[in-house]
């Protein structure tokens, strides 16, 4: 640029210039990424423009720092709750509704419509343990991926039209996974059911994954299962730690409690002689992230002995996932995110032989039978 | 200047740059062409807020209000700019905030206002603000007032320590008080949503108003709101990659670095956020000073010190530094030097628990935020020791300079991350956990 160029337009115009092309050019990023999405060569830029345009992988913070600690967001349920001195330590209320709480559930306080104690007859039950993501946070019960499984089973029929199933949903927001498989270890068995599912997702398992352990020390109560007791002693938490210490004392403890907890639950499902599906359950995340959590804890999840239904590709076809969250900013899924869940299990289900045996109560060379019945309807649909 | 922690002044305020009225209505006088460039980059701000999803909708109706502000706020007559920002600023409240939050923070601004006027000696306006500040922190620790809890987190960010600077400055200063630079100097919009927010000096929003154009203030801001977007993005990638080390996790040298690196990068949280806060304020004239210097190139902790958060070093300089540097200069220059360090960051140890008291409503002490700020304020004081022996010797030059220097910069880089992963581990079994845990393949 010459001298008398340079005079006239002054310092502000080229750097008007400057600042409007960086604007500019991050709008083409944006832009350019869903294109780069299609084509595999482009797919890491396309998934790095993505996480940078993510709100939602904030949501679950990582890291707990001073100033992470400042900015957080801290969420309160409490008016949902019963609070008691149990392991559990809170649970849902019963009769909360959609309108007033943003939550369903019946009278036994399980989320969903009314349903019997006992299991009614010529009726397949499957009870769902988990936590938010199976809830529905910030859906309606019936867009639930639980009740669109449950649905799409009894429209399918593959146990034929004598049999219909129902789907229990036996979770709680704000759960981790100490209290999910007491759920299923003490509540589920009450209502007879023929397969549990256990929803395996990475806000179990990823940071505030101790939230449940460090909660039962500041309160004062007994962690009811000897490996956990074990654990806290190991780690010595106590009650005068700060809620951080606790989780950072608890933080190289976190595989060996895993392991614990499903093991528990696998001893206590097969001394009811029945089976147990594990699903691993997506979050609304860009950049695959929740399949980056969930691969920490791999090896735990190859030791289990039961069949693993893994739904973290529910959502693969979304660069930007967010699109599928039921709140801006938030990983839990809207009612699309549950349809693709739902639809998604139904397909793996019917993929895995051992598993589509287990749902519908048939050897699993039956099952296959069925399975290709199913799939031969459906096409026919 | 003796005084080696304020070496680099971050609130230089031109001897040339007169603040008299007249001269600030000459740099505020409007022209449409540079308008025009103005309102386009703004509206290209506004388009990658949206596709970037920046903060929250909170956020973008604060954004949008600011940018509404400042084209009405641009063309109006100088008298009134001021005293339109002000009613903007304690409009937004009403928008951005939950009732009764902004009617409770409006009234007891007023209320600390009216003390700081009241006709009695300075100290006793001092108890009467000192009182009420009491009255608050009584309530957000016990939750016995009639008072939400998200306003203590709202006052907290607005009023904890820029009111220790504006009664620091109406003290000692001869300014009068008045209403509308009270409004405009406590309720600034940005700080409604990031309760994280830079430590603002009175004095010098009120002396860099309008020191220059118009158009080269608020230039400058739209750079710094363009800069804090993308660092705020990176953030993004950084806690991103960071995610998957979970302390169970860093199981090789590799990750351990990885880590640490990350985990000193997620500063960008808060550059971002307050080059964004600081933006905004340049489109209404006040032509503050940057918040964070290139501080990953800082070639000393002393220099490191100048460069983050420079507006929390001010703020410490002036109402600890200072006071303490003065009164004990009689016994040497020096010792008087490292006794107002110390007392710098002792007072930066204190303050932070005590910041997110307001904010989050828990004292953070901590073993590990104690040791953090007890080697920071060490190496600053021996980085200051040791600049003041190497004066006497000859300074190399060339390439000896430039590789010292770089061997500086990445020592400086090294030490600070270190410490920062103290800094955020929760105590130090944790750290030593998380420093050691790879030595044994991660078993």
């Amino acid at each position: 640029m010459n001298q008398s160029l340079r005079r006239k337009l002054g310092s502000f115009w080229p750097a008007t210039a400057l600042t409007a092309v960086t604007l500019i050019a991050m709008g083409v990023v944006a832009q350019a990424s869903t294109v780069l999405f299609k084509s595999p060569a482009g797919r890491p830029a396309a998934i790095l423009i993505a996480v940078m345009r993510s709100r939602e992988i904030l949501d679950n913070a990582g890291v707990r720092g001073y100033y992470e600690r400042l900015l957080g967001k801290y969420g309160k349920m409490d008016q949902d709750y019963i609070y008691d001195r149990s392991f559990r330590i809170f649970r849902f209320k019963p009769n909360l509704t959609w309108e007033h709480d943003h939550v369903t559930t019946n009278s036994l306080g399980l989320v969903g419509p009314e349903v019997s104690l006992r299991k009614p007859p010529h009726t397949r039950r499957l009870a769902i343990v988990g936590a938010s993501l199976t809830t529905g946070q910030g859906v309606q019960y019936k867009e639930t991926y639980g009740a669109l499984f449950e649905n799409r089973l009894n429209a399918m029929q593959p146990n034929g039209p004598g049999e219909r199933f129902e789907v229990l949903n036996l979770s709680c927001i704000s759960y981790t996974l100490p209290q999910i498989v007491d759920t299923a270890i003490e509540d589920a068995p009450r209502f007879e059911p023929d397969v549990y599912m256990l929803d395996l997702n990475e806000l179990a398992i990823s940071t505030e994954w101790s939230r449940h352990l460090v909660q039962l020390t500041q309160l004062g109560i007994d962690p009811k299962y000897d490996f956990l007791r074990d654990i806290v002693r190991s780690a010595e938490v106590s009650r005068q730690d700060s809620t951080d210490v606790m989780y950072g004392k608890l933080a190289p403890y976190r595989l060996a409690t895993l392991r614990g907890e499903l093991r528990a639950l696998e001893a206590s499902v097969a001394s009811h002689h029945v089976p147990l599906l594990v699903l691993l359950i997506p979050a609304v995340e860009a950049g695959d992230l929740c399949k980056r959590r969930m691969s920490t804890i791999a090896d735990v999840i190859h030791e289990l002995d039961v069949p693993v239904i893994d739904l973290l590709d529910s959502y693969d076809e979304y660069l930007n996932p967010s699109v599928l969250a039921a709140f801006p900013g938030d990983v839990h899924p809207n009612h699309r995110g549950h349809a693709l869940m739902a639809e998604n299990l139904y397909r793996k289900l019917q993929a895995q032989p051992d598993a589509w045996a287990a749902v519908l109560g048939h050897p699993v060379a039956g099952a296959r039978a069925a399975a290709d019945a199913a799939h031969a309807s459906a096409s026919m649909k | 200047m003796g005084h080696d922690i304020t070496a680099i002044a971050a609130n230089p305020v031109p001897s040339a740059i007169s603040d008299s009225s007249a001269a600030q209505r000459k740099f505020a006088a409007p022209d449409l062409w540079r308008f025009c460039g103005l309102a386009a980059q703004l509206a290209l701000l506004m388009a990658v807020f949206r596709l970037y999803h920046v903060e929250d909708l909170a956020f973008q109706t604060m954004a949008n209000i600011v940018c509404g502000a400042f084209l009405v706020h641009y063309w109006l007559p100088f008298r009134w700019q001021e005293p339109f920002l002000a009613a903007v600023s304690i409009g937004g409240a009403f928008l951005l905030l939950h009732k009764p939050v902004p009617e409770l923070l409006v009234a007891i601004g007023l209320l600390l206002f009216l003390f700081l006027r009241l006709p009695i000696r300075f100290r006793w306006r001092l108890v009467l603000v000192a009182g009420v500040l009491a009255v608050l922190i009584y309530g957000c620790a016990t939750g016995r007032l009639p008072i939400p809890g998200p306003f203590y987190a709202v006052f907290g960010g607005i009023f904890i320590f820029r009111i220790v600077i504006y009664a620091y400055d109406v003290g000692y200063g001869e300014e009068p008080i008045e209403l509308v630079p009270f409004l405009n100097y406590f309720f600034i919009l940005p700080n409604y949503i990031f309760t994280l927010f830079p430590v603002i000096d009175y004095q010098t929003m009120r002396h860099t108003r309008y020191q220059r154009d118009t158009h080269q203030i608020a230039q400058q801001g739209i750079q710094w709101i363009a800069r804090g977007v993308i660092q705020l993005c990176l953030y993004r990638l950084v806690f991103y990659f960071n995610d998957q080390y979970l302390p169970d996790r860093v199981t090789s040298l590799r990750s351990l670095v990885t880590n640490m690196v990350l985990t000193y990068l997620l500063y960008l949280n808060v550059s971002g956020r307050f080059h964004i806060a600081v933006g905004m304020l340049h489109l209404f004239g006040y032509d503050l000073p940057e918040t964070n210097r290139k501080y990953l190139l800082a070639n000393s902790f002393k220099d490191l010190w100048r460069r983050i958060n420079i507006y929390w070093k001010d703020f410490m300089v002036k109402v600890f530094y200072y006071p303490v540097y003065f009164k004990l200069r009689k016994r040497g220059d020096f010792q008087a030097q490292m006794l107002a360090t110390a007392a710098v960051f002792v007072a930066s140890w204190l303050l932070h628990p005590y910041m997110s008291f307001w904010l989050i409503g828990r004292w953070t002490f901590s073993w590990v935020d104690t040791i953090f700020w007890a080697v920071l304020g060490a190496l600053v004081m021996l980085t200051t020791l040791y600049e003041r022996r190497r004066k006497k010797k000859p300074r190399l030059r060339g390439w000896q300079a430039s590789g010292l220097h770089a061997l500086q910069v990445l020592g400086t880089f090294t030490a600070m991350t270190i410490l920062w992963s103290l800094w955020y581990s929760p105590d130090f079994r944790s750290w030593t956990y998380l420093m050691t845990h790879w030595m044994g393949g991660g078993r």
